[in-house]
Formats: structure tokens, C-alpha cells, sequence
């Protein structure tokens, strides 16, 4: 059975070094992807991931609900992002995020890809909470649910975002109904078939 | 096909119009962003959903434009993830513990340390007695407020308990109750009822009829208890009972609630024989004689457990032994001794419950020296004679309307003598939705069992399953529209036809309902009729509160007809009754996988082009459901087809009658099974000719070269119309070998070669633009379930398969195209023609699955490219060198002798290269693949493999 947030939070108050490993395993790609959607270049993302976690370590004594790791933690990347990009002055822009499988592959990161690059790049333009929620989503599989219990946020809350969110990115990659190019008829009725399934 | 007769529009669904399901678009766009957003959609509204998107393209645009971004974000954020080692150097960056800069509450953790050795015999060090000294100083502040503290709480506790009792002393609840029962509490005696709590001294007492109680304790099943008649039961908690007179059987579940994993089931025989155990699923049955009693004898009690799962520890509190049984055995405990014996438990259980135990004797035992009583209790009921099937009939008529499911199975139970089968349905019988919820129907024509079953859980929302072999029935929440064995769908048969032609004269204007109406029809035709519950039976109903309807017809088909139109619902024979419900509602509840076996109507047959073109065309539009074709509206698709070669290729029947033809398998509604039945039917009957089109396409192409497309079309056209739509180049000098292929597939070849594409148009081949023919590139979507359907095992392997063959087979086809497995879907943007590539491919390994060749996967070739591959190997027959021109040599005779595949030349090249003079091209000791090879090497051509074709091209 796998350790709940507060647990391998106690373990490492406790002296368990392991247990934060567990809890870095567990956040890190989401706190990676929330840095690459403030633009920075995967290397960068990969550096201000470490201090995010670093500085989480540190700060672990004054956590007082130890189940709200979660949530604590992507407060300190907020600010640790937010500081990245003031301090080293980057922001969003296209050639970073094109670049980046090249920057990618020198670096031995697993960079995004060019689709990926359109994704963050559509992300960005999101207010910061709508980017977490859908990060859980569809990063970590959470249902609302979950997202809500993570973040402390009451469910509609959550819905509510998610729900902008997409209908933002819809029309970002022009999917909304009756913008791009239509289906085949075989095609649509299997697309159509797996959705509901 | 379009002669195929179509079954009487009063059964046809007929094509769900836009708008006109259940639900609205509006309702439908909060469905979908509900089932994207939330994924919280039951089975019922996303079959409705379907049904809905099914039919309006804007909704089904909605769906998909979600599905595309969901698929997209996916994909995006599958991959994201930090550099390989990034948990080592973040361990390493962290500060390490006693550092300088390592945090407060790590050092915090260092000094403390020392203090947990404080109890050490050798003594703490200082930091410790601080640490204690202040605990000692607050205890000194605080001693009074925790004593009383403690005092009121142990007070607290102390009251808890002795009015509420512990966990395992909580009480057990009826949660079902058949038969006459008498409860005694505290001295009153009053009826028992369902959902009575069972307190500790309680006293149950049956009449002269058994008592059939289902005890659940927290909502969770304890046991099921049968109580003989004139027999007591007292109650001490949920696990301790005691058989003070006449005999009870009990049933104990494995996963009874228990407060601790030593919490075991007691059950008192009369004080004398006491069986305690902890364990799983067992059965005790006691019995005691109630004379004996009254001599306080200690000797009167009996009892036999028997053990159903797992191993039970049976204590005797008589002999004092312990005695452990596991499944498959019985103990026979009695107040002198154990005898273990072997025991089959289904016969005990059947004997136990078979019609109750009404004619149960409890034992008597005439002395205290008591003779082991026979394991073959003599109070059990004889076997009946019918076996117990779940297809046994039921017997019209069955009274079922108005009672509750609960109510409903106990009829069916008293009707079929009460087989134990039902008995243990009947313990999944609780809960709000079988206990409120009323049967509308009636049974009014005889039915399996598992189809009464089955309507009777449709009917309060559920659905009902009776398992795989081995397994218990049971029923379930969620809605099951398929049905093991089920048989009849869409049209009903004669003999049901023929009673619903009954005259029936009465207006039925007093009907108040629906469910009343159906019922009076129902029961004058003496056919089971069901009306889906739902807001179109709602308001219904409320038109007929409003205005009363009076039926002119003069059959019952004709007023059924009539109600039809008033109530604007549709009409299905499903599972051996009339299903009446929205025509979506209808399509959904039965869209379900079927499989046709084709062998009856297509092997041993004589050669007959007209069932070839009948089912060559349905095919088609199966697979291209265009406007124009016969089949629209209609939800019908095909999904694979098992045999030894694919329907669509046309290789099977009058061709190749020997070819096993498994079936033909696909999804569809009830209109769309009675359409493909209806086909099969016509074609087992040899059909008169239908349509030309489809079998042009199964016609076999001569084999041998083909000089141009020209010649092909002039072939085909002397049967079908063929209607090019794109400026065709000549495929002059073109050195086809076609081998093994049909027409419709040369021509389709033969289009691909030159850029274009072929589609079947209103009984017309035309030849088009790729787009045109397969559609714009979009998502496609494959699922890959039928193949983890049948191999669970190799789930994980079936992506990586499809994303290393699909390339590998398809080269030219696949070439830019990035197959994905998400969700256990592979996701690709294609068109039309590499989505059916992949599902052939599908095809291809679900038969693969059956071989051996499951066992190799990873190496694994569809057998035709084996095949290729086999025939390139085989050493070339010619010598020496050969010189000819390049289309010369192509056809040379060994070669094309030799070759059993078909070789396509790209046209472009052939055009250029077809009189290129190759010169001593040397030949010896080479094989047929070498030989091709230097062939096109020679005119500067590769040689790919495509699919079941080799495809020279630049």
C-alpha cells in the first residue's frame, strides 16, 4: 500500500530521508510541468524543480497539516518560479519553447516535443490556477475530486476551472465543434465510440 | 441487400431522427463536458449520449473536439518529465542531517536522538534529563485536571457501552423476511419484519411455515437463515445464535462484517452441541428435539457443518474437541463425538432449501448415549426432478406487476420450488432500489428463467448476470443490455406475430398507464410485453391522465400500433418479450457485440456471385455507412472478421468455399442484428441478385500482368459502373502479377499506385482523390480491446506490436504517421484507409492469438507477409544472365512464374523506365527476392514490402 502525503511527510520529520524521496517521486513531474509552462527551457525547469523541493525540505518543520503537502508545496514553486523568471528575466516565448527538444537532447532532459511546445505554449496563457488543475488532470489522472481534496479548493471550484480552462484550449487548438478539419465517417463513429466508452 | 426484406416497420426502431432521443443538445453538450470534466457518466447516460451523438453532428462534433484536445493534452503531458538521475541529485543537494544548514527541525531530530537512549542503564545524557525534568514539572502542574479527566472519560465509556454495546455486539437486522415470524422481546411477542434489528434475548419463532430471514449487520450480509417450522431461534448478537427448538439451517458468508479477525459464528444446538467457528464461507445446520429439552437433557442437540470455501475450525462444546474441516467436507457434531465425512456441498445446499424446510423432522434423539446421527439428515426434502437451469422455462402466466424485485423472486422462487440458486440471489435482495422499487410487467408468455431474471433487473434499473460458469448470479446496479443465450432480436418470430393478430375489442380508454395498458394487451395476447420505464413512458402517462385515449383497432397488433404512435416509442422482440421504449433507448439497451457464424451460410455452398455481392455490399456499407446506402441511420459496425482472411478482401466464400470462415463480428442495435440476420438468411437461401458492385470486387483478376489500368477498368466495367472522377493516367506497360487479389482490390491498388483512391457511390466504383475517397486526415482510433479481451495477459504488449507493425507492414502508408496506445486505444491522425489497415491488422492478431504463434509476439508476422517473405526466399529457378528491358524482365517467365504475390511498379517510373535495356544481369544461385531486387536496382527502385503487395517504387 502506498504512503498518504501526511504519512511520508511524518517519516521524514522523523529522519527518514527515503520518505521525502517518495514524496519528490511522486510531485516532481507536475511541479516540472508547471515550470516548463512558465517558459523556461527543461534544464532550467529541471534546476528550479531541485529547489523547489529543497526549499520544501527545509521549510518541512513548519508544515502544520502534513496532509496538505501537496498543496503547501505548489505554493512554494509558485514562488520560486515566480522568482526564476524575475531573476533570470525569462519569459514565455516561441524559441524556447521550439528549441527545447534540441536543448533536450543535449541536456539528456526529455524535453516536449513540437506539439507539446504548442501545448505549454497554449497553457501560459492561463491564470496560474487554472494551469494546476489542469496539470492534475491530465498529468496525474486526478478527477476533480481528487484535485479538490489536493488543493483545498471546494470541488466546483475545481470543476469550474477545469472547465474554463478547456474551453480556452478548444478554441486555442481550434477543436471547437465545427473549427478544423472534419472526420471520416469511419474514423468519426470510432472516436465518437471510444469517447463514450 | 436492397431486396433483403426489412423487418415490419411496427418492430423497426426505424433511423433515430435528430433531436428526437432522449436527450436534448443542450442536455447532451452538459453530458459530454460532464463525462470529459468529471467522468462520472452511468452506463444508462452514456448510452443515451451515444445514441444522441449518433445522430447529431453537431453534438458528435462537440464530443470529438473534446476527445482531440483530451487526447492532445494527454500525449503532452505523457512524456514531461525531469532528467534521468534528477532524484539523486536532489538527495544530494538536500543538506545533510547535523549539517549547518540542514533545517530546524532536522537538528531539532539530531538532538533529540540522544534522547530516546535515556532509558539506557548507562544514563542519559543531559540533554535527555531536561527533556524529562520538564515533563515531570508540567505533570506537576496538570496532575489534577488529567486525573479527572481520565475519571470522566472512563465514566463516559463505561455508559457508551453498557447502552450501546461493543461493535461485534451490534445488533443484526432482517434485511429480508419471508414467511410468518413471531418475535419475542422482553417478554412481548409481536410479527417480525423486515428491517427489524435483532436485539440480544430476542426469541424468533416460526408458524407451521418456514421462515426465511436474510441478517445483515451494518448493512453488510451476515448470513441467510431458514428456520423450520415450529422451530425458536434466540439471539444473542450478530454471531452468537442459539437453536432453542426445531431445526435452522444458516448459510454464513466469508465476508460477514467481524470486529476482529477472531470473531467467530456460534451457533448453540440446545447447549449440547455448540459449534463455534471462525473461518470462511460455511454452513451449519442444527437441529434439536424440543422434549428433550424440557429433561434438560444435555445430550438433545445436533448439528453438521459444512464448509464451502477455505478451511473452518469447528469447536464441540460437548466433547471439547477441536476439529478443523476444509472445504468439501462436513462435520457431524454431536453431544458425544465428531464424524467427519466428505460432503458435496451443492447437493447439500439444494437439499436443504428445496422447497423449504417445511417437511423438515427435527432429530430426535431417543438417548443420551446417542448413535452418530447418518450424515444424510433424514428431515431433507427429496431432489426434485426438473435439474435447475437458468434457462429452465418459466410458465406463463407470472404476476409480477406492483411487487418489488425482492417480492418478484420469491414468486419466481415458489413457482420453480424454490431451487437453492434462487434462494442465493435472493440474499443480494436489500437495498433501496429492490425494496421500493415495484415491477411494472407481468410475464405473460413463457420465458427462460434467465430472461425473467434479466427484465426484472432492466426493469428497476439494474441489470443481472449470471457469470461465468462456476461463479454465483447476481445482480448489478449497472444496466446489461447483452444477455448469454439470449436469442430474438429485432422482428419477433411467428408464432409471437401470429398471437399478437388476436382480436381484442375493449377501447382499454379506462387505462390510466402506460405500463397498464401494455399489461392488458400483454396479457390478452398472452405475450410478454415491457415498457421501458423513463420521461417518454412519464409523459405518456400524463397524457393519458389528461385525455383518456380509446384504441379503435381491432388486434391487439393494431392497438399496440396505435399506443406506438400516441406514445411516439418504438417496439423490439429482445430476449422473448416486447420491449417497448424510446427507438434510441432501444438501439442503446441492445447495442451490443453479436457474432454471426458464417459457416452455415457460406461453406458448402455452391458458387453463386449473387450472395457474395449481397454480403460484399453489406460489408461495404458497414464499413463506408454513405448516405445513399440502405443502411443509414441505422448504428451497425463492423469490427472484425474471423477467418483466414478478411471479409472485405473477398477472398472467402464462393471463391474459397474451404476457407474457415469463423463469423462475421460487429455492434449494433436490434435493427441492425436483424438486418445482418436477415442478409445471412437471404444468403443461405442463395439470394437472387442484388447488386453488381460488390461483386465485381470479389471477382478474381486473372492472374499474370496487367498492361494498364485501362484494361483493368474496361474488365470491371462490363459488370459494374465505374465512374472516374480524377483524370486517370494510363497505366501503360504496367507490370502487374496479380495473384491471389480480387478485382475490386486491383483497382483499388492500381488507383493507390497513381495517387488516388476508390469508393463505392450509389452501386458505382469511383475513383477519386484520396481525400474524397477516405476523408481528411483526422483522428482515428482503434481500440485494442478485443485483443486484451481474449489475451489479458498480453495487454501490455499489444501497443508495442501495433506501433512495430504497423511501420513495418505499411510502409508507405504508416511512413509519418505516429501510432499511440492511450487508454488502451492506439491513436493516430490518418484517414479512412490506415484506419482500416490497423483494424485488419487487429483482425489479423486476434486470430494470431488462438495459434501458437501468441506465444512469439514479438516476432510475429501476419501469415500473408510470411508468406511474401517465404516466396522471396525460395531460390530463382533461372541461370546465367538475363538481358531484356525492365519491364521485360519483370515479366520474364521464371519470375513471374515463381512469384505469388502481387508486384506493383510505380507508374511514373514504369512510364520512364519500361524499355531501360538491363544487361547480363547475373542470376545465378540467387533467389526470387535477389532477382527482384536487382531488377529494380537496375532501374533505380526499391523493392517494399506494402501490406500483401511488393511495391517497387523510387
Amino acid at each position: 500500500m502506498a504512503w498518504s502525503d501526511a504519512e511520508l511527510v511524518s517519516r521524514t520529520l522523523s529522519g527518514d530521508r527515503e520518505a521525502f524521496g517518495k514524496l519528490v517521486d511522486r510531485h516532481r513531474r507536475t511541479v516540472f510541468a508547471l515550470a516548463l509552462q512558465r517558459g523556461f527551457q527543461p534544464a532550467e525547469a529541471d534546476d528550479l524543480t531541485q529547489e523547489v523541493f529543497v526549499k520544501a525540505y527545509k521549510s518541512l518543520g513548519g508544515l502544520q497539516d502534513h496532509a496538505a503537502f501537496a498543496r503547501w508545496m505548489y505554493g512554494i514553486a509558485g514562488h520560486v518560479l515566480a522568482d526564476g523568471a524575475r531573476s533570470q528575466k525569462r519569459h514565455r516565448n516561441e524559441v524556447a519553447l521550439e528549441s527545447a527538444p534540441e536543448i533536450a537532447a543535449e541536456s539528456q532532459t526529455q524535453g516536449p516535443g513540437r506539439d507539446t511546445a504548442d501545448v505549454l505554449r497554449a497553457l501560459a496563457e492561463l491564470p496560474e490556477e487554472q494551469r494546476v488543475v489542469l496539470t492534475l488532470r491530465y498529468l496525474e489522472g486526478l478527477s476533480p475530486k481528487e484535485i479538490a481534496e489536493r488543493l483545498g479548493e471546494p470541488r466546483g471550484t475545481v470543476r469550474s476551472r477545469l472547465h474554463h480552462a478547456l474551453q480556452y484550449l478548444q478554441l486555442a487548438f481550434g477543436f471547437k465543434a465545427g473549427a478544423g478539419a472534419g472526420n471520416s465517417a469511419a474514423g468519426s463513429g470510432d472516436v465518437a465510440e471510444g469517447a463514450v466508452r | 441487400m436492397s431486396d433483403a426484406p426489412t423487418p415490419p416497420r411496427l418492430f423497426s426502431v426505424g433511423p433515430p431522427q435528430p433531436g428526437g432521443d432522449d436527450l436534448t443538445c443542450e442536455q447532451a453538450r452538459r453530458q459530454i463536458e460532464r463525462m470529459i470534466e468529471e467522468r462520472d457518466l452511468k452506463e444508462v447516460e452514456r448510452h443515451l449520449l451515444l445514441a444522441h451523438v449518433r445522430t447529431c453532428a453537431g453534438c458528435k462534433a462537440e464530443l470529438e473536439s473534446f476527445r482531440r484536445l483530451e487526447v492532445r493534452l494527454k500525449e503532452s503531458f505523457a512524456n514531461l518529465d525531469t532528467s534521468p538521475h534528477f532524484n539523486e541529485r536532489l538527495m544530494a543537494a538536500l543538506p545533510a542531517p547535523g549539517s549547518s544548514d540542514s533545517p530546524e527541525w532536522s537538528r531539532a531530530l539530531k538532538s533529540a536522538a540522544p534522547a530516546k537512549k535515556s532509558a539506557h542503564p548507562q544514563g542519559p545524557p543531559s540533554g535527555a534529563i531536561v527533556g524529562v525534568q520538564g515533563k515531570r514539572s508540567l505533570w506537576r502542574v496538570y496532575w489534577l485536571p488529567i486525573a479527572m479527566s481520565a475519571m470522566i472519560a472512563v465514566a463516559l465509556t463505561a455508559t457508551f457501552l453498557r447502552t450501546r454495546g461493543t461493535e461485534s455486539d451490534a445488533p443484526p437486522m432482517v434485511a429480508n423476511l419471508t414467511g410468518d415470524a413471531r418475535r419475542t422481546h422482553a417478554g412481548i411477542q409481536s410479527p417480525l419484519q423486515r428491517m427489524d434489528p435483532l436485539q440480544n434475548g430476542d426469541l424468533v419463532s416460526s408458524g407451521s411455515e418456514p421462515v426465511n430471514m436474510t441478517l445483515t449487520s451494518g448493512g453488510q450480509l451476515i448470513a441467510s437463515v431458514l428456520l423450520a417450522p415450529d422451530s425458536q431461534l434466540a439471539v444473542s448478537n450478530r454471531h452468537q445464535y442459539r437453536v432453542v427448538a426445531g431445526a435452522a439451517y444458516f448459510q454464513v458468508r466469508k465476508d460477514r462484517p467481524k470486529a476482529s479477525a477472531a470473531e467467530y459464528f456460534e451457533v448453540d444446538a440446545a447447549g449440547a452441541a455448540n459449534v463455534r467457528v471462525t473461518g470462511t464461507a460455511f454452513i451449519v445446520d442444527v437441529a434439536v428435539a424440543p422434549q428433550l429439552l424440557r429433561d434438560q437433557r444435555p445430550t438433545s442437540g445436533v448439528a453438521m457443518v459444512c464448509v464451502e470455501e477455505g478451511s473452518v475450525e469447528v469447536h464441540s462444546a460437548a466433547t471439547r474437541s477441536k476439529t478443523q474441516v476444509v472445504a468439501g467436507k462436513e462435520l457431524l457434531v454431536t453431544p458425544t463425538e465428531t464424524a467427519l465425512a466428505d460432503s458435496d456441498i451443492k447437493a447439500r445446499l439444494s437439499r436443504l432449501t428445496q422447497s423449504s424446510v417445511s417437511a423438515a423432522v427435527p432429530v430426535k434423539v431417543e438417548t443420551p448415549a446417542v448413535k452418530p446421527v447418518p450424515v444424510e439428515s433424514p428431515r431433507l426434502p427429496p431432489t426434485p426432478a426438473v435439474p435447475f437451469s437458468w434457462d429452465m422455462r418459466v410458465e406463463a402466466p407470472l404476476d409480477l406487476a406492483g411487487k418489488t424485485l425482492a417480492e418478484g423472486i420469491e414468486e419466481l422462487a415458489d413457482r420453480l420450488k424454490r431451487p437453492p440458486q434462487l434462494a442465493a440471489l435472493a440474499e443480494q435482495m436489500r437495498g433501496p432500489l429492490v425494496a421500493r422499487t415495484e415491477l411494472s410487467f407481468s410475464i405473460h408468455s413463457d420465458m427462460p428463467l434467465r430472461s425473467v431474471l434479466a427484465w426484472m433487473a432492466r426493469d428497476v434499473g439494474g441489470g443481472f448476470e449470471t457469470g461465468a460458469e462456476g461463479q454465483k448470479p447476481f445482480f448489478t446496479t449497472a444496466p446489461k443490455g447483452n444477455l448469454e443465450g439470449a436469442a430474438g432480436w429485432g422482428a419477433p418470430p411467428e408464432e409471437i406475430r401470429k398471437a399478437l393478430e388476436r382480436s381484442m375489442e375493449e377501447t382499454l380508454s379506462e387505462s390510466r398507464t402506460l405500463a397498464e395498458l401494455v399489461d392488458r394487451l400483454s396479457r390478452r395476447a398472452g405475450v410478454t410485453m415491457i415498457a421501458a420505464r423513463g420521461a417518454a413512458r412519464d409523459a405518456f402517462d400524463r397524457k393519458l391522465a389528461e385525455q383518456r385515449i380509446a384504441l379503435s383497432g381491432q388486434t391487439v397488433l393494431q392497438k399496440l400500433g396505435e399506443v406506438l404512435k400516441e406514445s411516439q416509442l418504438g417496439c423490439a422482440w429482445y430476449d422473448h418479450a416486447l420491449f417497448i421504449a424510446p427507438p434510441s433507448r432501444i438501439e442503446a439497451l441492445t447495442n451490443v457485440e453479436r457474432v454471426v457464424p458464417l459457416n452455415s451460410a457460406l461453406i458448402g455452398q455452391p458458387v453463386n456471385a449473387a450472395w457474395v455481392s449481397d454480403l460484399k455490399e453489406l460489408v461495404r456499407a458497414l464499413r463506408y455507412p454513405a448516405p445513399a446506402l440502405p443502411l443509414r441511420g441505422v448504428h451497425l459496425q463492423l469490427d472484425a472478421l474471423h477467418g483466414d482472411a478478411s471479409l472485405a478482401e473477398a477472398k472467402i466464400c464462393a471463391e474459397v468455399p474451404s476457407v474457415d470462415i469463423g463469423g462475421l463480428r460487429f455492434k449494433s442495435g436490434v435493427l441492425g442484428h436483424a438486418l445482418v440476420a436477415s442478409t445471412l438468411s437471404e444468403l443461405g437461401n442463395e439470394s437472387p441478385l442484388v447488386s453488381e458492385v460488390a461483386g465485381l470486387l470479389s471477382q478474381p483478376v486473372t492472374p499474370g500482368p496487367v498492361s494498364d489500368m485501362g484494361m483493368l477498368i474496361s474488365q470491371a466495367a462490363n459488370m459494374v459502373s465505374i465512374k472516374p472522377k480524377v483524370r486517370f493516367p494510363a497505366l501503360s506497360n504496367q507490370a502487374f502479377v496479380f495473384k491471389g487479389i480480387s478485382l475490386g482490390e486491383a483497382l483499388e491498388w492500381s488507383a493507390w499506385t497513381s495517387g488516388f483512391g476508390l469508393k463505392l457511390e450509389q452501386n458505382s466504383i469511383v475513383i477519386s482523390d484520396l481525400q474524397d475517397c477516405y476523408g481528411p486526415p483526422s483522428l482515428q482510433v482503434v481500440s485494442l480491446a478485443p485483443l486484451v479481451a481474449r489475451k489479458p495477459n498480453l495487454a501490455a504488449e499489444f501497443p508495442e506490436l501495433f506501433t512495430r507493425l504497423l511501420p513495418q507492414l505499411y510502409p508507405t502508408f504508416y511512413a509519418d504517421t505516429r501510432v499511440r496506445c492511450i487508454g488502451g486505444k492506439l491513436v493516430f491522425h490518418g484517414d479512412r484507409r490506415q484506419l482500416q489497415l490497423a483494424q485488419r491488422l487487429r483482425s489479423d492478431i486476434e486470430l494470431a492469438l488462438d495459434t501458437p504463434a501468441a506465444a512469439k509476439l514479438d516476432t510475429w508476422v501476419p501469415p500473408y507477409r510470411q508468406s511474401i517473405q517465404a516466396n522471396l526466399a525460395e531460390p530463382f529457378q533461372g541461370t546465367g544472365k538475363l538481358t531484356r528491358s525492365f519491364a521485360g524482365l519483370l515479366r520474364q517467365s521464371e519470375l513471374k512464374h515463381q512469384l505469388r504475390c502481387t508486384v506493383l511498379v510505380d507508374p511514373v517510373s514504369m512510364r520512364e523506365r519500361a524499355a531501360d535495356q538491363i544487361t547480363d544481369l547475373d542470376v545465378s544461385n540467387s533467389s526470387v527476392g535477389k532477382v527482384l531486387e536487382a531488377i529494380a536496382a537496375k532501374a533505380r527502385l526499391k523493392v517494399i514490402l506494402e501490406g500483401d503487395i511488393i511495391w517497387l517504387r523510387p
